[in-house]
């Protein structure tokens, strides 16, 4: 079993979730035994949220007018100059045509929605009686299935994301996560607060 | 480049009501979703482990290197995509699962952990079908809760503990 | 679970644009940005004008050499990386240069005082940040940057490692640095 000498080293990480997954497996069985660690973790995270308190938030009204302000005064390019004013001139124009084309295709929406034409139009374009054997060459025996994925199931067991999180919240500062694809198992680790 | 009103609200309603046919279309039926809780307790007071726990029990020795697993608590329940299903668990936890949506192979799904009004961890994610996720870590008596989370859609289950009389489900 | 931020067509267009000398478009990327350039600034300086300042100079830098952007990396880490550099040049230059533990400390940290077993004991609030912010003051800039980058501005490590262009294992080890050491002052402040 890893000293808390090793470990000590690796709880920062572990709290900020930076370790590979076989790490977090050997600190997290540290933690369940040693509460000296588990008390420095504790102490981290506290660190953390220490910090974050005392953070200024610097208000940053005007920032991006003071920016650009410097930013105009820098020395322009002519090309960039001569470029910019003929975008002007053509926005404006171009206005009336965007007008134009948006109410043209709500127009052309409305028809195809509210006229017989959209059901003959659907209807067009709907498959032929031959889908029934398209059917039966797509309907695979659901054990020929079974037997195809597993003759590619070792590679995808490796590279198969079984578990996907896309939001995890915890009063717990010291949550981690890690994945173990060889079992097919994401653990979410929540000790204990000291 | 600005529209007048009148124009962007004709937009507005031509645009919605070719989204709402659309959006009819692609309304996948409601499905049911089947969810499997095994509670364990992990310590080190080398009692080997729990034969009830044979599906799972070498998955729980290779991840967390105890050596005693105790079968405490299964559960099991089903409910429908955008309905919430609570677990009671041992120790005063409560477990909330609310599948939101099947995406082929996947389950999404918000799972909320209690430890008994206080709620200790909320996540959303997606699991595969048949798929397991652990959460392990507040302590139990002389060891550690290590909670499986298993669910499907289908007729197969996840992998699990042999099923012991279902405790206590409520669907909202 | 937190990403670098990633150039998406959104951004490019408004790179582009800045680059042809619209400075609109680069109104946007710096309303987009100025909260963490800012951020990454102070993180260096611990001084709300200077990074002000540092970061206004930033986005000019920015924008005077966006020719040599190349889009293989994303905007906002080349950003954070300018802003860096000159927060760390300005901290030399102008800084206070009372620095207790430098880059050779990093050496002896086994020979830092542990604090062991018991936690922090209650202190009161105004003093714990006094003290807080005089340990950060203590740190060299590169040390303070980690930890508040890490802590404040919730930086992963690689992203600290692109900004600061040094490697991860070093952005780890000024962590661990970083932490010990205020660990230890609040120690010594929770045993007074």
């Amino acid at each position: 079993m890893a000293e808390c000498g090793e470990i000590g080293m690796m709880l920062g990480a572990f709290e900020d979730s930076e370790l590979e997954p076989n790490e977090m497996q050997e600190v997290a069985f540290h933690l369940a035994r040693c509460e000296s660690c588990t008390g420095i973790l504790g102490e981290y995270s506290t660190i953390g949220r220490d910090l974050r308190s005392i953070a200024d938030e610097p208000s940053l009204a005007g920032f991006s007018n003071a920016v650009i302000a410097r930013v105009d005064r820098l020395p322009q390019p002519v090309l960039a100059r001569v470029e910019r004013f003929l975008r002007r001139q053509l926005d404006s124009v171009g206005a009336g045509f965007a007008w134009g084309g948006a109410i043209a295709a709500a127009a052309v929406m409305t028809i195809i929605l509210m006229t017989p034409y959209a059901e003959q139009f659907a209807n067009r374009n709907a498959k032929p009686a031959t889908s029934a054997a398209t059917a039966a060459r797509e309907d695979v025996p659901a054990s020929n299935q079974v037997a195809n994925a597993t003759a590619d199931e070792p590679t995808m067991a490796d590279n198969d994301s079984h578990a996907d999180i896309s939001r995890l919240e915890s009063e717990n500062h010291s949550v981690a996560v890690w994945s173990e694809p060889r079992r097919d198992t994401t653990v979410i680790w929540l000790p204990d607060q000291p | 480049m600005t529209l007048r009103p009148g124009s962007l609200t004709f937009l507005i309603i031509a645009t919605t009501a070719f989204g709402m046919v659309g959006v009819s279309y692609a309304q996948p039926a409601s499905r049911q979703v089947n969810v499997y809780i095994d509670s364990v307790m992990a310590a080190d007071t080398n009692e080997g482990t729990d034969p009830r726990l044979a599906p799972m029990g070498q998955k729980l020795r290779g991840l967390f290197g105890f050596s005693t697993y105790s079968l405490i608590g299964h559960n099991e329940g089903q409910t429908d995509c955008g309905k919430m299903i609570a677990f009671t668990l041992p120790g005063g936890k409560i477990l909330h699962v609310q599948p939101r949506a099947i995406d082929g192979d996947m389950i999404a799904m918000e799972i909320v952990l209690f430890d008994g009004t206080r709620p200790m961890m909320t996540t959303d994610l997606k699991l595969k079908n048949n798929g397991t996720l652990i959460v392990g870590g507040p302590r139990y008596e002389q060891g550690m809760m290590i909670i499986s989370i298993g669910a499907s859609t289908g007729g197969s289950q996840p992998m699990q503990a042999q099923s012991t009389p279902p405790a206590e489900a409520t669907t909202r | 679970m937190r990403t670098p931020g990633r150039q998406d067509g959104d951004e490019a267009e408004l790179i582009e644009r800045s680059r042809k000398g619209d400075s609109e478009a680069f109104g946007v990327l710096v309303e987009r940005y100025q909260r963490r350039v800012v951020g990454v600034a102070l993180a260096v300086v611990h001084n709300q004008d200077d990074a002000i300042e540092l970061a206004q100079e930033t986005f000019v830098r920015a924008y005077e050499n966006l020719s040599k952007f190349e889009s293989r990396s994303s905007f906002s880490t080349w950003l954070y990386r300018i802003a860096a550099n000159l927060a760390i040049d300005f901290w030399r230059r102008e800084g206070r240069h009372v620095v207790l533990h430098g880059e050779d400390a990093e050496n002896e940290i086994s020979k830092l005082p542990t604090a062991t077993g018991d936690s922090f004991k209650e202190v009161s609030r105004s003093e714990l940040s006094a003290r807080l912010k005089q340990a950060l003051e203590e740190l060299t800039p590169e040390h303070r940057a980690v930890i508040l980058l890490r802590e404040v501005e919730g930086m992963s490590y690689d992203e600290i490692s692109d900004v600061l262009q040094c490697p991860r294992g070093t952005v780890m080890s000024r962590l661990h640095y970083a932490r010990t050491h205020l660990r230890n002052i609040l120690k010594d402040v929770g045993g007074d």
